[in-house]
């Protein structure tokens, strides 16, 4: 049986081993950035929505033994309770289908929000130590889908009942974009442990290119809520998926890149994100979509948010060897076999989406003329946005990229 | 147990870069991505998480210190892969290799690493 003591203590363990958390070893750090009375309210709010689904399908959480949850003291993090909200959301979703696969394994799974700032990769991921199911979130994992859906959003417009990609102008870089290649450039020399100014703070104050770029302060728009809680949605039952099907390591202690478990974990991820959509409904309403068109962001928008890092990386390369930067071979080799990877993802994935509208179609769901052109927009303005990113990098000045790049060199590893 | 010919080069920059040791030490963690990335990234990443339990035991210990001013002779280095590789904690050692991880700190240098992130 699980419990919070139990979950701190292997989560600690796991730490201590693997380094999954900068922030997990140092005492000082945990003071200060754990349970902020900002979280307090959130985690509050996150357990009244466990409550809801345990309302709604008590069975599910008996079963399964996540009594634990419903203790406040197990969250470190608003956002930590938040998602594993949102991943009961969608286990219990699945776990209540009369017609459900066989075999999954839906318990002890445990969310756990870190404080990882490496941005590649960035993404979350699932590691299994002593019978529990970390999923881990990574801090650089939000920053990205931010920056990357509010870049998406200064450039892409609604028009009439269409997305439009509009750039300004056609030198435009939009900011946001300047600050993910800013942290991708200076990442190698940026640690949370480490003293003194972050490296892209640096920068910016140095170089006139990247002296714009920003995070941005704003309120999200409704174009980025559809983008970002989808694309987290979906990255959480991507990671579900490796949980359900009880994928373990090999004999070597890895999973790293085995590419028929990644594409079982795509299909596994979504049924369960296509079959919890209706409580992510009421925060993504207010868009073009209808309901029944909604669910295909979710997908699209997952393999789109890797398309566009595959082509900055590649971009930042092809830009380095321009400039008589010393590359490594390895390195010019494996992103070759990684985007090639992810096509092939991309395009498996995209038959999904296919195949579900047909399905949503024959069970009498709205999925009308006017869903279909304007999610074809939606996905040709995403295409037209990758393709800005190419330009977008090749535009960086030699002297900022120079810049940029000699603030990134680790003063640790060389 | 680390045969002769990988830990030598693992020490020796002619035959191996730093990022040829981050990526073999990457792949020992047993974590799924979504997506591929940057496995040299993963390693450095690990190591600084590390970092302070890592400096705890090493930084302090005297036999690492009279090693640490030995010459740059490959000989020597190894001697001090062993002792590092000796304190590295029991849990650590036993899923990753703990070698590899002595070998990725002598690389870095002992006074570089012990000196580094400090508040």
């Amino acid at each position: 049986m699980i419990t919070p003591k139990l979950i701190y203590e292997v989560w600690l363990k796991a730490c201590r081993t693997y380094g999954f958390d900068p922030v997990e070893l140092d005492e000082e750090a945990k003071t200060l950035l754990h349970r902020q009375s900002f979280d307090i309210a959130g985690i509050d709010a996150s357990i009244k929505h466990m409550n809801m689904l345990r309302d709604n399908v008590p069975g599910f959480f008996k079963e399964c033994d996540y009594e634990w949850a419903f203790d406040a003291n197990v969250w470190r993090k608003s956002l930590e309770a938040n998602f594993q909200a949102r991943a009961f959301q969608q286990l219990s979703s699945l776990w209540s289908l009369p017609n459900k696969p066989n075999n999954l394994e839906f318990s002890n799974v445990v969310l756990r929000y870190t404080f990882a700032s490496n941005v590649d990769p960035c993404t979350p991921n699932y590691i299994t130590y002593e019978d529990i199911s970390f999923l881990r979130m990574p801090y650089s994992f939000s920053e990205m889908v931010m920056l990357f859906t509010r870049a998406f959003s200064d450039i892409v417009k609604c028009n009439a009942d269409m997305w439009e990609f509009k750039l300004p102008n056609d030198d435009y870089v939009s900011p946001y974009i300047k600050q993910i290649l800013l942290r991708h450039l200076t990442d190698d020399n940026f640690h949370s442990s480490d003293p003194g100014e972050n490296p892209a703070d640096t920068v910016k104050r140095e170089s006139g290119w990247f002296s714009d770029a920003t995070e941005g302060t704003k309120k999200q728009d409704n174009l980025e809520i559809l983008l970002s809680y989808s694309l987290i949605d979906f990255a959480i039952a991507h990671e579900l998926g490796h949980r359900l099907l009880c994928h373990k390591h090999n004999e070597n202690n890895y999973l790293y890149r085995d590419q028929d478990k990644e594409i079982e974990a795509d299909r596994l991820g979504f049924t369960l994100y296509a079959t919890s959509w209706g409580w992510r409904d009421e925060i993504i309403a207010e868009n073009l979509l209808s309901e029944g068109a909604r669910i295909l962001v979710g997908p699209l928008i997952f393999h789109m948010f890797n398309e566009w890092y595959m082509t900055l990386k590649t971009a930042i390369l092809l830009l380095k060897k321009n400039s008589n930067i010393a590359t490594s071979a390895k390195y010019s080799t494996q992103l070759k076999s990684d985007v090639s990877e992810s096509k092939k993802r991309f395009i498996q994935n995209m038959e999904l989406v296919n195949k579900y509208e047909q399905s949503i179609l024959a069970k009498g769901y709205r999925f009308s003329q006017t869903d279909r052109n304007a999610f074809t927009s939606l996905a040709t303005s995403m295409a037209k946005f990758n393709e800005c990113l190419v330009p977008s990098v090749q535009s960086i000045p030699e002297h900022d990229f120079h810049l940029a790049l000699a603030a990134g060199k680790s003063q640790l590893f060389g | 147990m680390t045969n002769q010919a990988t830990l030598e080069r693992w020490i020796n920059p002619d035959l191996s870069t730093m990022d040829d040791l981050l990526e073999e030490l990457a792949i020992q963690s047993p974590q799924a991505d979504a997506f591929a990335g940057n496995l040299a990234k993963r390693g450095r990443e690990i190591i600084l998480a590390l970092r302070g339990e890592l400096q705890k035991v090493i930084c302090c210990s005297s036999e690492v210190l009279e090693h640490s001013y030995l010459s740059d002779e490959i000989a020597d280095k190894l001697a001090l892969v062993a002792v590092i590789a000796s304190l590295i904690p029991e849990e650590m050692g036993k899923a990753m290799n703990a070698t590899l991880v002595a070998a990725i700190l002598v690389r870095i240098g002992i006074r570089r690493f012990c000196e580094s992130g400090l508040k």
